[in-house]
């Protein structure tokens, strides 16, 4: 019997450029990355074909520029028209990335494809092959800065088992645009039971009284942002015969995946040893990406020993290290590397001595508008406790 | 506090010095007095090495050594520490690249110490902090605000020891020069992102651009249908003008070919038919001509060949020399020429042989009459050549007898001589010799001796060798033997006259005998008898001979019979042959044959004739088949050219030909002219029409030129649409390819990210730098100053208006020292000498203190004529703060000069003399 899940996907994205790979990927193998990271929307139709879903949500950022990249829009329709083909219907809520400022996209969509409108929240009901009747409600940006409160109009929702579709900031998380927000509170408040939501490129999962809310994270990673490194793909949303929602699982769509790897460097005593740590913890990583091309954020960390050597060789030890990481992670590449490790001085008891080392550190902790940023204090210490290491 | 002061040094062995010792040295203020090149700055460093250990590269080592073979140098010191007896052993090895070893071991109230241990116990001393702090050297005092580790020494002594490597200002300026960088970087980068956002600029605008060169497309598409429309249709206009233009030409072509016609007349049929092929008949003429050549010369070669073999022509024409036919003959020709040659050969061998034969019968015949034949001594003598042969050792034997005879004949002639003389001679008995035989009569038979053997040699000799013995016997004395023996003798010589007579009977009787055996035998062989003795021998052998001659005579008779026999057979042969080649020679009509030994020359020439006559009878064939070839081309003309010659029948032919030639012509011009008009008249009106408007040639080629040139333009119109349109294809293409903006997006993001980094980067290093200078400024007043200040304090006593020192930094953060007196402001470098090298010394000695306090060991300060640049009025100041010092720390001076030593004793110095 076919299975009764719905599969939820947010921020897909499409159209959107990869954000910086770095300057070490050649021009060809850029453009394969490039390539690749198109290949998540087929990976999400592929997964709701194959996983036999009932229907398909898509909450929000379809597209990543309102103006409609035409080859995105091509691949979209596709992928629509393959889901219509296998008779899968989708609900749409366009986000800021793609309001629904026109027409175009709720024309020549195939059959089973349906855009949520944007003065209202529309409901659809779908029967589950289990025989439960999930409704699915929605309501699609009208403008990029959307700063309606949209979740309040869900409230005249009806039905007994209900997903609501919303790109929406819960919690107004300053990181991210702060549209359509909305508050826990709200969400469990209003009679949706399985809240579909997009926004957050993290994935997060939560539970409520009544069901969950989730936000599935985006599609696919595109940069060494942290909300942006990680698998990236959908979740699968079973609906119990009882008419409930079970946790949602996460399945991944990415077709290239980014990290950010950070290798502690306080046991190394000696300089060469780095590199061991280093394609240790990038093998552990590949293992982790399952065969996918990685590309890396490389942070060097911690109190070390070897933090005077490493920097007075750095130009030409980073060369050697450089190529082991890129040949150790072959189609992926080294986006960047950080350096955050500092000598293994104990900056506590520097303090204490009446050294310019000392006094800096003193000085630095006296600074009121650093005490508001520690990473740039953080940085500035590092910087000046490098600059005066006497083993230097 | 701990003090250490130095009471004394041992054993040194160390530059200038061997074994020196210098004691008197446990004073608070000592004044070592030396003059130049005494060792005093060698000690100076002997102790700076054994208290602070050893500095320096090799090249300012290298001078403390003796020689290369060695290195080590050394000595004690000893002092006390604080109360407590010390002794350093100081051993250094000076390498000769490199620090020298450091092999310092010491005696510390009976602790033994090691070099670390010594280090410890003088408060952690490093040989720089003893070097930079406690030496002090008068000649560098002047100079010392510009060496390079002065400015070190100040700020870093605020990081606990001089002998550091960490100079935070290098570090700032470390700092400084990454920010100057940084800030280059982040403007770089923003430099790029402008560029980028023009890029981005005008792929966004691509969506409007494409509409816009839809539109155009689509225009251009229009307007190069309707042009292509009018193209096709001014094109079938010119091919209308095209099939019509040709009916005018054709219809005055038509005219002129029946105007031709008309004045060339017409040809009969069969002078067509010939003129048709004249040409064949010119190259059938041609070929007769030749091949008549062909005859003519055939026909000389064979004459030639003909004479050359002596035949007439009807035997070689028409007759074959096959290749066996020839093998026959030759063989026949080659086996007569030996069959006749062998007849001659063998004719002159018997004619020779029986010349022979001829000759030998007469010699015989001379043979035999000389040897006494009378008649043919060939039956007599045939075969008996051997008997003769063996007669001769007969007749040998005779001769010998005969001989033998003689000689007893001989004896006894000689025996009755001797009779006859013995008896003669009457008177006293001849004397018998003394011997047994008397000398002649020894003589007489050695002489018979002698004849006997010579009548081997001849029987001529052994006669008058006898008569020579004999004479010789009667000649020879014979010794008288008395009366009585001369009876006896004549009795012995009548005696041996017997017996001589006896022998020569003897003999006579055998020489008979064998002269008889020699005659029967001669008898037996018919022969002649011996004429003589002497002869017997010669006239056997002439008989042998002539023997052999018969015997070889009769041979050759023989042989001259076979040798006829077989001329007659070679004769029969050699006929045979004759006759077998004449046979084959009149089969072919020869009747005769070619002379012996030339028939392969002849048979030669014959063949050569006959390939001549076949050649002529070839040749002969061949014109006759061209003549018929051509005779039959031009029959059905042959009466009309009856009695021309050849090349006037040729000429006739040829003329013929033209006129056919041109009459056809003009029929096919005329029939081309009429299949054109029959064509284009019969199809359209509008031919009419045209030709009515272009009545000729020139109009109707200039109306199709114009068509021509319309349809060009339109053409050229339409290619331009053509060019425009695939431009803006592939501008539209271009445009199309949003992957072009996925990149310069991606390319946007990675730039603001290294521009965000950049300007981090660049923040970062702003305010560390802002940082760490404002710390670096305040520690060092805070941690400077003081020593700053002690140093003004010791001036000030010694020299009351010397004023303040302020220390700052330089615009490129060099640190400067300032002398404020009044309103004079005057950096350390603007001061005279004196007054500089006083302040350095004030500050090395608040150094020094600063030092002692830091390190709590006052460790003794040596001074290498530190007063050399000051004069007579600083002097005094000068030791007085060394004097002050001395409080502290033990104070070495070391000094040439007398008044320093006058000085220093009034400031309490204990002078110590090296």
């Amino acid at each position: 019997m076919a299975r009764s899940t719905f599969l939820h996907a947010a921020d897909l994205h499409l159209g959107a450029p990869l954000q910086s790979l770095g300057n070490r990927l050649g021009p060809e193998a850029r453009e394969e990355a490039l390539r690749l990271s198109r290949r998540a929307f087929d990976t999400l139709v592929r997964v709701a074909i194959e996983e036999e879903v009932a229907f398909v949500v898509l909450a929000g950022d379809v597209y990543d520029r309102a103006d409609r990249d035409p080859a995105a829009r091509r691949r979209v329709l596709l992928g629509l028209q393959s889901l219509s083909d296998a008779g899968i219907p989708v609900f749409i809520a366009h986000g800021n990335h793609d309001p629904l400022t026109s027409a175009e996209l709720s024309g020549d969509l195939p059959p089973g494809i349906t855009v949520f409108p944007t003065d209202r929240v529309a409901q659809h009901d779908v029967m589950m092959p289990n025989g439960v009747t999930v409704t699915v409600a929605g309501i699609s940006y009208e403008r990029a800065e959307e700063s309606r409160r949209l979740v309040e109009a869900f409230a005249g929702v009806s039905g007994s088992t209900v997903v609501g579709v919303l790109h929406t900031n819960v919690g107004g998380a300053s990181a991210h645009g702060n549209y359509a927000p909305s508050s826990v509170a709200e969400l469990e408040a209003s009679p949706v039971q399985y809240w579909a939501l997009g926004h957050i490129h993290d994935r997060q999962v939560h539970a409520t009284p009544k069901g969950w809310w989730a936000y599935p994270g985006n599609l696919q990673g595109r940069s060494t942002k942290a909300t942006e490194c990680g698998a990236k793909g959908v979740l699968l949303v079973d609906v119990n015969a009882a008419g409930s929602f079970a946790e949602p699982r996460f399945v991944p769509c990415d077709a290239l995946r980014f990290e950010r790897v950070t290798v502690d460097l306080a046991p190394v005593t000696d300089v060469p040893e780095v590199s061991d740590h280093v394609l240790t913890a990038i093998a552990t990583t590949m293992e982790a990406a399952d065969d996918r091309p990685l590309f890396v954020r490389l942070e060097l960390t911690g109190p070390t020993p070897v933090a005077a050597a490493l920097d007075q060789s750095w130009n030409d030890y980073s060369e050697g290290l450089i190529e082991e990481v890129t040949a150790a992670l072959g189609r992926g590449a080294l986006v960047k590397i950080l350096r955050t490790y500092r000598p293994a001085i104990d900056l506590i008891a520097e303090r204490r001595r009446e050294r310019l080392l000392g006094k800096v550190l003193l000085r630095l902790d006296a600074d009121p508008e650093l005490a508001e940023d520690p990473a740039l204090r953080a940085e500035i210490e590092r910087t000046l406790v490098a600059a005066l290491d006497g083993s230097r | 506090m701990k003090r250490l002061q130095i009471s004394s040094v041992a054993d040194v062995t160390f530059g200038v010095h061997r074994d020196r010792s210098v004691d008197d040295l446990d004073h608070p203020f000592v004044c070592v007095l030396g003059p130049n090149e005494s060792g005093k700055s060698t000690l100076a460093e002997f102790l700076q090495w054994t208290i602070g250990g050893t500095s320096g590269r090799a090249a300012s080592a290298e001078r403390f050594i003796l020689s290369d073979d060695s290195r080590q140098v050394g000595g004690r010191l000893l002092g006390e520490l604080d109360g407590a007896a010390l002794e350093i052993a100081a051993r250094f090895k000076i390498l000769k690249t490199g620090s020298p070893n450091d092999g310092r071991s010491a005696l510390l109230d009976g602790v033994d110490l090691d070099a670390a241990a010594i280090s410890r116990v003088f408060g952690g001393l490093v040989p720089e902090d003893y070097l930079q702090i406690h030496r002090i050297r008068g000649a560098e005092l002047v100079q010392m605000g510009e060496a390079d580790g002065f400015s070190m020494l100040l700020t870093s002594f605020a990081l606990g020891s001089a002998g550091s490597e960490l100079n935070p200002r290098a570090r700032l300026g470390e700092l400084q020069t990454r920010l100057r960088a940084a800030d280059q970087l982040a403007r770089a980068l923003q430099r790029q992102e402008r560029e980028l956002r023009s890029e981005l600029a005008a792929a966004a605008q691509r969506p409007a651009d494409l509409d816009e060169i839809e539109t155009r497309i689509s225009h251009l598409g229009v307007r190069r249908r309707e042009l292509t429309a009018r193209i096709v249709d001014l094109q079938r206009e010119q091919a209308f003008v095209d099939r019509v233009r040709p009916i005018l030409p054709a219809r005055a072509a038509r005219a002129n070919a029946m105007a031709e016609l008309e004045r060339l007349g017409s040809i009969s049929d069969v002078w067509r038919e010939v003129a048709r092929v004249s040409g064949d008949i010119a190259a059938a003429h041609a070929e007769v001509e030749s091949a008549r050549s062909d005859v003519d010369r055939a026909e000389r070669l064979f004459e030639d060949a003909r004479v050359l073999v002596g035949l007439p022509a009807e035997i070689l024409i028409g007759t074959e020399l096959s290749i066996a036919d020839r093998g026959e003959l030759l063989d026949a020709a080659q086996d007569c020429d030996r069959q006749s040659q062998a007849l001659a050969d063998a004719t002159a061998a018997r004619d020779a042989l029986s010349r022979t034969i001829e000759e030998r019968d007469h010699e015989i015949r001379v043979a035999a009459a000389g040897l006494g034949f009378v008649s043919d001594p060939g039956t007599a003598l045939l075969g008996r050549e051997n008997s003769l042969r063996t007669l001769l050792t007969d007749v040998g034997i005779w001769l010998n007898a005969e001989s033998s005879a003689s000689a007893s004949e001989s004896v006894v002639t000689a025996r009755e001589a001797e009779i006859e003389v013995l008896t003669s001679h009457a008177g006293p008995a001849p004397t018998r010799s003394s011997g047994r035989f008397p000398p002649g009569v020894i003589v007489l038979i050695v002489g018979l001796i002698l004849a006997a053997l010579s009548s081997l040699i001849s029987p001529l000799v052994p006669v008058p060798v006898a008569f020579v013995t004999l004479l010789i016997a009667f000649l020879v004395p014979t010794p008288s033997a008395g009366p009585v023996a001369a009876d006896e003798a004549l009795e012995d010589a009548r005696r041996a006259l017997a017996d001589a007579v006896r022998q020569a009977t003897a003999d006579r009787g055998a020489a008979e005998s064998r002269a008889d055996e020699v005659r029967r035998a001669l008898d037996a062989l018919e022969a002649p008898a011996i004429p003589e003795l002497d002869l017997a021998r010669t006239h056997v052998e002439q008989l042998a001979a002539l023997a052999a001659m018969v015997t070889t005579q009769d041979s050759e008779r023989a042989r001259l019979a076979d040798m006829t026999s077989d001329l007659a057979r070679t004769e029969e042969r050699a006929t045979a042959a004759a006759a077998r080649l004449s046979e084959l020679l009149e089969r072919r009509g020869l009747a005769s044959s070619p002379p012996a030994g030339q028939f392969t020359e002849w048979l030669g020439r014959y063949e050569s004739a006959l390939r001549c006559a076949a050649q002529l009878t070839a040749d002969a064939a061949r014109l006759r088949r061209l003549e018929d070839a051509r005779d039959v081309l031009v029959a059905p003309v042959a009466e009309q050219l009856l009695d021309s010659s050849w090349p006037q029948r040729l000429t006739r032919i040829d003329e013929m030909n033209r006129l056919l030639t041109e009459i056809e012509s003009h029929e096919t011009r005329r029939a081309e002219a009429d299949l054109v008009l029959k064509t284009l008249e019969d199809e359209d009106d509008r031919i009419d029409e045209l030709l009515e408007e272009y009545p000729d040639e020139m109009a109707l080629r200039s109306f199709h030129d114009e068509l021509q040139q319309q349809i060009a333009g339109l053409e050229e119109e339409r290619d331009r649409s053509t060019a425009d349109v695939r431009e803006l294809e592939i501008e539209r293409e271009n445009l199309t390819d949003t992957e072009l903006l996925a990149g310069l997006l991606e390319r946007q993001e990675s730039l603001a990210e290294e521009i965000a980094d950049a300007i981090r980067s660049r923040t970062v290093l702003e305010r560390s730098v802002d940082i760490l200078t404002e710390v670096i400024d305040r520690f060092e007043v805070e941690n400077q100053a003081p020593a700053v200040k002690r140093t003004q304090d010791m001036l000030q006593e010694v020299v009351p208006d010397w004023g303040d020192i302020v220390l700052r930094r330089s615009t490129d953060g060099k640190v400067l020292l300032e002398r404020r007196r009044g309103s004079t402001r005057l950096v350390d470098t603007r001061l005279s000498d004196g007054a500089r090298s006083l302040m350095y010394l004030a500050m090395r000695l608040a150094f020094a203190a600063d030092d002692t306090e830091r390190r709590g060991v006052a460790l003794p300060i040596l001074c290498d004529d530190p007063l050399v640049h000051l004069d007579d009025t600083r002097r005094p100041g000068a030791i007085g703060l060394l004097a002050d010092a001395s409080r502290t720390n033990q104070v070495l001076l070391f000094t040439c000069d007398d008044a320093t030593v006058a000085l220093a004793r009034d400031n309490g110095g204990h002078v110590v003399h090296l």
